[in-house]
Formats: C-alpha cells, structure tokens, sequence
C-alpha cells in the first residue's frame, strides 16, 4: 500500500526550514547536461495547458543497468526543470525513496540562475523521512531535496541513482507527469548477453513508433514532448492517466531465474513462494470453532477481529505472517489477514485461494506486464460447489469462486468494495496464476435511497424528517463506523447545513449499524425557517433538497478536458421529496420534468401533485463504469439534466 | 577517555544490559495490575462523554532526571484503539513494557521486538529517531496497561517550559505526575473545565493529582490543548530569575532577562540621528504623521528576513549575520526582532516614549502573568506614546513587511503582553487593544447583469481595510499575482453555479498605508434558472461564497475568532433584455449579542434591484456561553442569503403607437 502523502509532506517541511538556514554555497559549474539542458526548445504545444504551467522540465534521462555478477540493477536519474513561476518552484523540490533492500545516491543538484551561474545543493542539506508509524511501518525512507534558491526563471536540476529491490527486474517509469515534458529518453544499458523487454502503457504524446518490443543490452528510447497532466475531476485513478514505459531485464538464461517474470504463472510461483511456509503452518487453536456458516462466520470474524495493523518492512512486504501469531496480536495486513482466513477455512475443509491484487483507484492493473509490482492488496477466493448468483462471484478454471475482502471490515460476504468492484486480480495456485477480471455488482446492489417527507409551514419554514438507506458501495456505513457518536451527529449537522443553508437536524437515528448483511439506514429531523423564498407576490419553493443527482465535474479554467470520465462501478441513486404546504399556501405551477438517458447512466426528474402534496421523484444510475471522452457530451446531457433539476422550483402563492 | 576506560565502560553498559535482560520482572510485571470490578463494570455513555475509551490512570513520574510514564487506560469501542498505540518517545527510552488484559482476564504482552523505531528526520548528519509501539491483542472491553522511562526531567517532552495536560482526547479518572521537592523548575496549576489539581508533599516528592477529568476535543476557532485543558506548568528556574513570588519574579526577569534582550538589540540615538534628519512631520507638530515616518522608513529599508514575497530568496551565500539593529540596517536586512529593535531606537532618538511589549502566540500558548516563566513569550512589540499625551498610544510589528501602522498581527490580540520599560527596567501586564470591527471592513459592490439565457456578467469591486486588507494583501505577497489568480480561477470553476474569471485587477497591494482595492469580473453561468410563467428567478447572493462555521449542537471551548470585522456587500441585479422586476423580497434583520446582519432589497432605477448586506461581527472573542449567539446570528445570515430570490417576467410587448 502506498501511503506516502504524510510523510512526502513532512519531509517537505523539514526541507523548507532547513531551507532558511543560511549556507555558506562555493561558486560551482553545473553539469554539462544541465547547460545543454538550458538550451532546450520548448514546443509551444506543451505550454498551452490551461492553467498555465509552473514549471517545465526541459530534460529528462532515465538510464538502467545492471551488475552481470551481482545481479543488482540500477537506474539513473538526470533531471532538469525550468521554473517558470513562483508557485513553480514547488516542482524544484524533488523526491526519492528507499528501502533496506534498496538505496538512493544523489549524485548532486543544481541551480542554475537565469544570470548562467550556477549553485550547488549541499548534499548535507538532503532530507529523509522514514514513511512509517506504529500502526503502518514500513522501512520505506521518503528523500526529499530543493537545490538553493530557486526562484522563476532559474533550472533546477538533480542526478541520482537508485538501486532497485532485489526480488524485482523491472521497472516502471512515467513518461509523463504534472508538469510539461519538452524532451526526454530512457536507455538501457545492459552488460553484454543481457536483453530487455518493453512496452507502453497509456497515450504518449506525439508517439507513433511501435508499442512494445524487446531488445539486446543497448538501447535508448527517445520521446516527444509531452504535456503536463491537470487534475480533472472524474478522471479516475491518478497511476492511470500517466503513459509509462514498462521495462523487464533479461539475464543471460540461467542467471537470475528466480527474479525474472515472464508470465503470470512466474507471478504465482514467486508468491506461492514466499506464502508457502505460512500456508502450511497448522489452523490458530486460539480461534473458536465455528458452529454457524462454514464460510461466513470465520470470513466475519477474521473482518471484525482482526485490527489492520501493517508491518511492511523487509520481507514483511511480501510474506505473509503465521496465522496463530496474527491470532495472538488480533492484527495484521491484508495477506496476514487473508493467510488466517485461509487456515480457518482450510480447518472446515474449504478450498479458497489468495488473490493478489490493487484497488482501481490505485490505477488499473496491466494484463501485458505480468509483475509482482502491479499489486498491493491481498484478497480470497473461496471455492463454490456451484454458481452461488452472489455479486462477488467468479469463474477461473475448473473453478467457481467467491472473492471476499477480509481487510475491508463492513463489505459483506458475496459483496466486493467500491475499489475492487472491476479491478483485476491474480489467483494464486499451487499449479499457476490466472489474471481474473473482478465482477461488478449490479446497480441495484450499490444502492442508495433518501426520502424526505417535509411540511411547509406558513412563514416559509420547513420541518422535514429525512431517512437514507445505503448499501454496496454506496454503503455508508463503515464511516459511521469510524465515528464516534457526537461525531456522527456532527457530520449530519454539516451535511444538512451544506443541503439546506441555515438548517438544523437532530435526532439521528441509525439501522443496521453493526450488520453488514443488511442496508443501513440513517433518519433524522431537520428544521429550518425561512426555506421558501418570497419575491413580491410570490412564494418560491426549492424542490429537490438533498438532491441525488451527479454533481457537476468543474472545468479546468480555458482547457478541454482530456481523460474520459470515470463513474465506478454502477450505482442507482433515488430520492423522493414529499412536500405538505401549509397553511395559506396554494400550488401554482410547478416545474417541468426533466429527464436524459444514454448508454452510460440515465437521469430522472419530476414533480407532482399528489393528495394535496408535491411529490417529487429524482433518479440517478449508471450502467458503465466510464465514458470515453468521445462521448463527453452523453455526460454534460446527464450532469446538465440534474443541474436544471436541483435548480427547479415550484410556485405558490397565498390563498386568500 | 582513554581507550582502556572505553573498554570498561562498555563492559560495564554490557553487564548493565545483560542483567536487565535477566532481571525476572519487569516493572508492569511487578505490579500485577489487574482492573477492579468497577473498572469492569465501565461501559460507554455518550451521554457522559465516556465514548472509545477511558484512562484509569495517569501516572507521570520524574525523578533524577529520567522520566516514567505509566498509563492504564479501558478501551470500551473500536473508536477507542487508538489509545493504546503510543508515538514519540525518546529514542533511548528503556523499560518500555506493556500488557493488554482481555475481557475475560486473559494478558497477552507487549513484545519487545514489537517496540520500534522510526527514523523521523534525518538531515544534515543528524538522524532524529523516536520509538513508538502498538498494543496487541486489542477488543472493545479489553484493558490496556504500560509504561516506559526516557530520559530527562520530562523525557521526549523536556524542555524550559513544560505544559502538563490533565484532559485529553478521552476521559481520565486520575492523573499524577510525581517531581522532586528538589527541583530546578517552579511549577503552576491551572484548573479549568471544573477540574482542579492538588498538590501534595509525598516524601521527598510533590504529587500534583487531579480526578474525573472530562474529554476534550478541538473545535471551531477554539484553543489548543494546552489552552483548553487544566495543567501543571513547569518552568526552568533560571540563575538568579527566581523571585519569592510572581511579582517579585516579573521584576528580576525584567531586569536580568527581558530589558537586556531588547538592550542587546537596540542602538545608541547617535547612530540614527542622521536617518531620522529626512523624515516627514515631527513628534511636537505632527506626531501621526512623524511616527508613521519612523515605521515605514525601517519598514521599507530593512529587508524583512523571515517573510520574503514570491520568487525572491535568500542572497547568494546566505544572510550577513547581525549582530544588532545597526547591522540590519548596515546590511539592510533583518529579522522581525531586530526591525523592532531599530525603530524602537529610532524613535527613542526622536524624543518618543516607548516600551517593549512580549507577546505570546495565541495559536500556541497564552501568556499568563501568573505564571512565573519567561519562556511563554513569542517574540516583542514597540510601544510607542508621545511624552506630551502618554495615553495616546501605538503598537508597531515588524512581522510582515506588508503590515500597516499600527496593527499588530492578530494572534497576540486578545490575550495579555508584558510590557517592558527598557530604560526605566520596570514592566506591567498589558492586553494589546483590538481595533474594533469597523477598522477591518471589506466592501463589495457588485454589478450582475443577468441575460435571458440564464447565465449572468458579474462584476465585483472591493475594497479591505484593516486585518482584512492584510489577510490579502499577505496571500498575494506569499504567492504571487500570478498564481494567487490561478488559485482564484480554480476557486470559481468549481462553484455551483461555476463562473469563470475574465479578469482581476488590484490597486495598493504593497501600500499597507492604503486600503487595498480589486475589480473581479465573472461569468456566471447557468445563475437565473427559468421558473413556470415565462420568467427568470435569480438567487444572487451565494456568489458572496459565504458559510455558516458553526453548524453543530454543542460546544465546550470559547470561541475566538482572529478579529472583529464588518463585511459590507451592495448587490445591484440588472434586468435581462426585455425583463421587467416582477418581485423583490424582503428585508431581514438578526442582532445578536456578538454581532448584526441586515438584508434589504428595493427596485432600482430601470429593470434592476439593488440589495444591501451587512454582516458585523463586532465581538470576536467570548465564552462558550455565548455560542449560541454566534450559530444563530451566521445561521441567520446564511439562510437569508440563499433564501433571496429576484425574479424578473418578460415584459408586455409595447403597444403600436397610430
């Protein structure tokens, strides 16, 4: 699991004031690279991104070797970027990582001012954190560095080399990032007898040659200039809006075997591996035997039990630990989690299997690049004696599974969590690997359903009580989970505030807190004064409180969107507002229904009067999981439907 | 030490470590502790603020230099876990064991291996490291016993001035902490939130204990926890500095301590007699403006070294060291302290009164008279006061280069100073005065001109004075035009309803002196839905992007909002072509005892309604008491707001004149 942020933070921060201390700096000349780096041409292309950029890297080199004896392959980095603006110089803080079984050398870095002189970072100056707590520790170290006294119009530049983890040959290396690229190459540098194979992933700019290939010891592989990646909104994980260029080193044959992948059955062997000893170590006596479902209540038990404490350093990253230890703890990883389930399954005589694999929204696994890097996440699939219809299940070879998350602590047996709803995954047996595509459930199983049964009363105010249930990945209830009780109230106290300004709810309710089998429903009371608006003669009346629909994805300021537009898995959203009017108050006219549909989602709008109430009914559902950019507009139709209907409002009037 | 003394004093660490690792009973296992039925018989009560967990016991003991920390503490939810996961101790602490004892009795231990360390930071050679661990074996009910020695008078937290929190995020049923009689810090209790601390004599110890302290948690433009929480506070006792009691400390700190940081700073009148010679006004005819002269003459002459604007940095080789005010004008660059020291000698040379006002930072620490610790203070302010008219009076920082005349960065108001006479060696306590809320104002005036297809052309011009001014006057400095409009592009965008930003202009953004002004002009799309009837609904105001910060029930702390303030915003909605003013709503009025909101709307000249709001928060600090007052007064505000409404309907064609 990549948990970096904090940690990326804090080094920052150290690294700013550290920053502040005045050094004594030697006059020094910058590489040579960086001089030639200066004179890079820009294509205009690239920096017509909208919001301008702050900073564009002119060169970029990233060169891999490896030692014919030792094995141990390494990767150079040369690295120079202009900064263009004040904020830009956040991009001249540049960061590593390393680990015990890896090592990062910064072989220097450089500011070079746009005067031609040049300064050098005192190595000294480098900070590192370690990326670890108690809860989650890792021997990952965070490296963070900022050549001196950058300021707009200067380059910043570094060299380093890193040396790769030793149970690894490959690597993955971006070709496109945050800022604009103008030029940049990738070399292999390989002891004589040694290969290589590539290929590409995701969309380079300005790239028409071939998408993959293999090749002998030398290499070198130069791109375009690419643009900068904005944020977009709903635009899925961030892994997989980058292009990178996979690489896998091939020894000599013989050499190495055992770090070399060339299938997924390769994958599979590794890690049946490195579980083997812990598959075969005996069931935890200290677990109760199960009188309940075989399956069911030993997946629960392992789900509530066992706290997600992760132990990543070293080995610890890959293996999993003895069940009977994670039973005394009552905590582990995913694979310590997994690994003890197994066991319990396995003491009932249940065939189940691990499953390596990554949540979508850490990017979508590459069925071309079989590697162990690919994944973070260990789930299990428990054998079906037959098709069991349950959301979760899938078919391998002469297998009919039902995958279930031991990690995820509120995803029912037979469910998947929103992220691993249509990720990939391999299934690891003792006789190979198969890479399975992950089922979505259906719409109607992410599910979510509000209704608010309000009075009007004649001053304009509103009393209303609102109940929601939810389930699937739309479950809301592994956040009231986390919650403590005067949180819970907090949260509904804001969330009403941002739906109806100015509002108060109370007395919150909870359904089905504890049991995952069951949606979970959340009702409270709302109040307000002053929710109509009157204009003059007239009364105007908001008609879709608590709205379900989509929101709107915001543009980014003058530049079209370029990645399609990421939903998730299918979900089905409704609402059902029942307003009594008061009093004095007479319905005049309502507004229109508004409705659009397509092959990706459908959205649904209406009001009207029903036993002297205004009903009104809004739907949301999507069927597919993105939509290509080409059909950017089957999103506006839907996101501009629900946008006119949460602005609709009816008309009263006072009676005489 | 000679190489045979380094052989020994291994030996001897090696024996010491071997006969620990044999010794049979660690301390926790000495005790045997085990929870009382009472203790069982805790369950959670949110009601009584018993929610996730609960500490028995507290029990912090110092002595000969080292530190002991021992907490027993009943996890009652998951929600509670995270008590028993510990972080930041010493990186030498030792004796670190622990125990988690399962609702049925059953004790599984604290391994040692799982006890680890984590390298924090590690920078120019230096690797800062902290041990930290997690308890096993943890489930609602469960107890959680351990403890652990680190080195110092207060281990990882040792330093000249500690703060001591009896309440924490949980409950506490007693807390301790243990010093020697002999100590070489003076300490200080402060009960707060009903709970008071004892203290006792205990041997040769004195115990500080205090019982059933609540929980504690952070809230909206409340305090930190030091601020919130009852505490002992330990202060180093320097040399000399020790005083029989708080008057008599405040009056030796003065004097060996305070006066002699400032002095150290300052400069003789003679060296600045020629740079007083070409300043504006003078002190007997025209103090204000004299005065003014001084500050922005350090103001802008000495570099402020601490807060540099966008795209600049440091020069080549680093900073010239100062050693006082002479130097930072001689190197024409300094430190916020150093600034304040040359105009406190400047205007000393210029025949004015001043004092040296130690301030603390409210975001930190208050600082508190009572309390003997010259270790509270976040740096100084200049006094300054004309001998003809002493009680005319004005404060001047050096923090920011923007800060006008006369404002003192908000975080030192509302809480005490110390004001220091630097030539007379005498000082008083002192609460900088807040400028009230009219002097920090920001008035818009806005123009939207709705067209018939519902988008709207906004155009926005402001004007801030005061806090306000400085609050964006300081953003823009920090990070730039250039940026500091991107921000506000993307800010926009992602309104509901979005608008983009054609264009942004300021006037006086480095004149600190002046109100700082801006004209925004916006596209705001899809703002004046179509209603039944053929007409045009607009609700303009949450383009104002105001927000109600106090949406919750309940509240504990104070409230303390940085500075009262006036925010003032004349709306005019100009009819679409063709449109005429169907409807216009109507005013709101809600005072409360902190402040005042007013809404009024009325049909202009032409097709257009013009509104008014006024929203003034004129007390900006108060007790929890009060919170309603707040919630209800911004509750109001926000709800008139979106509940404003314009509407226009298509005119009636005009009759064909014969």
């Amino acid at each position: 699991m990549t948990r970096r942020g904090p940690f990326l933070l804090a080094a920052a921060a150290v690294l700013a004031a550290l920053s502040s201390v005045p050094t004594a700096k030697a006059a020094v000349q910058a590489p040579d690279w960086v001089l030639r780096a200066k004179e890079t041409k820009v294509d205009p292309a690239v920096l017509q991104a909208r919001p301008e950029p702050g900073a564009t890297v002119l060169w970029r080199q990233r060169i891999i070797t490896a030692g014919s004896s030792s094995g141990a392959t390494r990767l150079y980095e040369r690295h120079a970027v202009r900064i263009l603006t004040p904020g830009g110089a956040s991009s001249g803080t540049f960061y590593s990582h390393y680990d015990d079984d890896s090592k990062v050398d910064v072989e220097g870095a450089w500011t070079l001012h746009a005067d031609g002189k040049a300064e050098a970072l005192k190595l000294a100056d480098v900070v590192s954190v370690q990326a670890a707590n108690p809860e989650y520790f890792t021997d990952t170290f965070v490296l963070a560095f900022r050549p001196p006294r950058l300021a707009p119009g200067d380059i910043a530049a570094y060299a380093l080399s890193r040396r790769s983890r030793r149970d690894v040959y490959q690597w993955s290396l971006d070709l496109q990032g945050g800022d604009p690229i103008a030029a940049q190459e990738v070399v292999i540098d390989l002891p004589e007898g040694w290969g290589h194979r590539w290929r590409l992933s995701g969309a380079v700019d300005g790239y028409s040659g071939p998408r993959s290939g293999e090749g002998g010891p030398k290499a070198t592989y130069p791109f375009p200039a690419q643009r900068g990646i904005q944020a977009e909104q709903r635009s899925g994980a961030r892994a997989d809006l980058s292009a990178d260029m996979e690489i896998s080193i091939l020894p000599p044959a013989g050499k190495f075997p055992e770090l070399v992948f060339q299938s997924w059955n390769d994958v599979a062997a590794w890690f049946a591996k490195k579980s083997g000893a812990v598959r075969a170590s005996p069931p935890p006596a200290a677990v109760p035997l199960f009188t309940g479902d075989a399956v069911r209540e030993p997946a629960r038990w392992v789900q509530d039990r066992i706290r997600y404490v992760a132990l990543e350093a070293g080995e610890g990253g890959w293996v999993p630990r003895e069940p009977a230890l994670v039973t005394k703890r009552l905590y582990g990883d995913c694979k310590d989690k997994a690994f003890l389930l197994l066991a319990l399954l396995a003491r009932s005589g249940i065939e189940a299997y691990p499953v390596l694999t990554r949540g979508t929204d850490d990017g979508a696994i590459d069925g071309d690049f079989p590697s162990p890097v690919q994944f973070n996440h260990v789930i299990v699939a428990i054998r079906q004696p037959a098709p069991s219809g349950l959301a979760a299940e899938i078919r391998a070879k002469g297998l009919v599974a039902v995958l279930f998350d031991p990690t995820s602590p509120w995803t029912p047996y037979g469910q998947l969590p929103a992220q691993l709803q249509g990720a990939r995954g391999l299934l690891v047996r003792s006789d190979g690997g198969e890479l399975l595509d992950f089922p979505f459930a259906p719409s109607a199983a992410n599910r979510l359903v509000r209704s608010v049964d309000a009075d009007l009363t004649s001053e304009g105010g509103l009393r209303a009580e609102v109940t929601e249930t939810s389930d699937g990945a739309l479950s809301e209830r592994a956040l009231y989970q986390a919650w403590t009780p005067q949180e819970r109230t907090d949260a509904i106290s804001r969330f009403a505030e941002r739906e109806i300004r100015g509002s108060r709810a109370s007395a919150l309710q909870l359904g089905n807190l504890g049991d995952p089998g069951k949606p979970m429903e959340a009702r409270f009371h709302l109040a307000s004064e002053g929710f109509l608006r009157t204009t003059g003669a007239l009364t105007l009346l908001p008609v879709l409180p608590f709205a379900v629909g989509p929101g709107r994805i915001a543009a980014t300021a003058g530049a079209e969107r370029r990645f399609p537009i990421h939903l998730g898995a299918p979900e089905r959203r409704e609402l059902v507002v029942r307003f009594r009017p008061g009093p004095g108050l007479k319905i005049d006219a309502l507004p229109d229904p508004i409705s659009a549909e397509n092959a990706y989602a459908s959205y649904r709008f209406a009001a009207a009067v029903e036993d002297g109430r205004i009903v009104v009914r809004e739907t949301y559902e999507t069927k597919k999981p993105s939509i290509p950019l080409s059909d950017w507009t089957a999103w506006k139709a839907i996101e501009g439907a629900a946008a006119r209907a949460a602005a609709s409002q009816a008309v009263l009037v006072r009676a005489p | 030490m000679t190489t045979k003394a380094r052989f020994a004093s291994r030996v001897l660490a090696g024996l010491v470590s071997v006969a620990a690792w044999l010794a049979p009973a660690a301390p926790l296992a000495a005790a045997r502790w085990m929870p009382s039925p009472a203790d069982k018989l805790i369950v959670e009560d949110p009601g009584k603020g018993i929610v996730g967990a609960i500490y028995l016991e507290k029990t912090l003991r110092s002595e000969d230099g080292a530190f002991r920390t021992t907490v027993r503490a009943k996890i009652l939810s998951k929600t509670g876990f995270d008590v028993a996961t510990v972080e930041g101790l010493a990186p030498d602490a030792w004796e670190i064991s622990g125990r988690t004892i399962s609702p049925s009795g059953g004790v599984t231990e604290l391994a040692s291996k799982d006890v680890r360390t984590i390298t924090t930071v590690k920078a120019a050679g230096v690797s800062v490291e902290r041990k930290a661990f997690t308890m096993p074996a943890l489930e609602p009910g469960c107890f959680v016993e351990y403890t652990y020695k680190e080195p110092g008078d207060f281990g990882a937290h040792s330093a000249y001035h500690v703060e001591i929190p009896y309440q924490d995020k949980y409950p506490i049923l007693k807390q301790e902490v243990w010093t020697p009689r002999r100590f070489t810090y003076s300490s200080t209790t402060r009960a707060q939130n009903g709970v008071h601390i004892a203290i006792r004599e205990d041997g040769s110890h004195f115990v500080y204990s205090a019982a059933d302290m609540p929980a504690t948690h952070a809230e909206m433009y409340g305090r930190p926890l030091n601020e919130r929480s009852a505490v002992v506070i330990f202060a180093f006792v320097l040399p000399g500095i020790s005083g029989s009691n708080v008057e008599q400390f405040w009056k030796d700190a003065t004097q060996l301590a305070l006066v002699p940081a400032v002095k150290s700073q300052m400069i003789r009148s003679g060296r600045v007699a020629d740079r007083l010679k070409g300043l504006a006004g003078s002190r007997e005819k025209d103090p204000g403006v004299r005065l003014r002269a001084i500050y922005n003459y350090v103001r802008t002459t000495i570099k402020n070294r601490s807060a540099l604007p966008a795209g600049e940095t440091e020069p080549r080789g680093g900073w010239k060291p100062n050693a006082d005010a002479g130097d930072a004008f001689a190197h024409e660059s300094g430190t916020p302290s150093e600034m304040a020291a040359a105009f406190a000698s400047m205007v000393r040379a210029d025949g004015w009164k001043y004092r040296a006002v130690w301030v603390s930072d409210r975001q930190s620490r208050y600082f508190r008279p009572g309390v003997p610790s010259v270790f509270q203070f976040d740096g100084w302010v200049v006094e300054v006061s004309d001998p003809a008219d002493p009680a005319r009076r004005a404060y001047a920082s050096f923090e920011h280069p923007l800060l006008p005349f006369g404002i003192v960065p908000w975080n030192h108001l509302a809480l005490d100073g110390l004001a220091v006479d630097v030539e007379a060696g005498t000082s008083e306590k002192l609460l900088l005065p807040i400028l009230p809320a009219e002097t920090n104002l920001r008035r818009r005036i806005w123009t939207i001109s709705v067209e018939e297809a519902g988008d709207a052309h906004v155009e926005r011009r402001s004007i801030w004075t005061g806090y306000q001014s400085f609050q964006v006057r300081s953003d823009l400095y920090r990070e730039g035009r250039a940026d500091y409009e991107k921000d506000l592009r993307d800010q926009y965008e992602k309104l509901d309803p979005p608008s983009s930003v054609d264009s942004l202009a300021f006037d006086k953004e480095n004149d600190p002196d002046e109100p700082l002004t801006s004209t925004l002009r916006l596209l705001t799309r899809g703002i004046a839905p179509p209603l039944p009837g053929g007409r045009i609904a607009i609700a303009p105001l949450p383009l104002l992007r105001e927000s109600n910060p106090f949406p919750v029930d309940t509240r504990h702390d104070p409230i303390s909002f940085p500075f009262p303030y006036v925010n003032q915003d004349y709306v005019t909605v100009v009819a679409p072509e063709g449109y005429v003013v169907e409807g216009v709503p109507g005013p709101t009025e809600r005072t409360s005892a902190v402040g005042r909101y007013t809404l009024t709307a009325e049909k202009g000249p032409g097709e257009k309604v013009v509104i008014q709001r006024t929203f003034t928060l004129a007390r900006a600090n108060a007790g929890p008491e009060v919170y309603e007052a707040y919630r209800s007064l911004f509750e109001a505000a926000i709800r008139a707001d979106a509940a404003l409404s314009v509407v226009f309907r298509k005119a009636a064609p005009a009759k064909a004149s014969s």
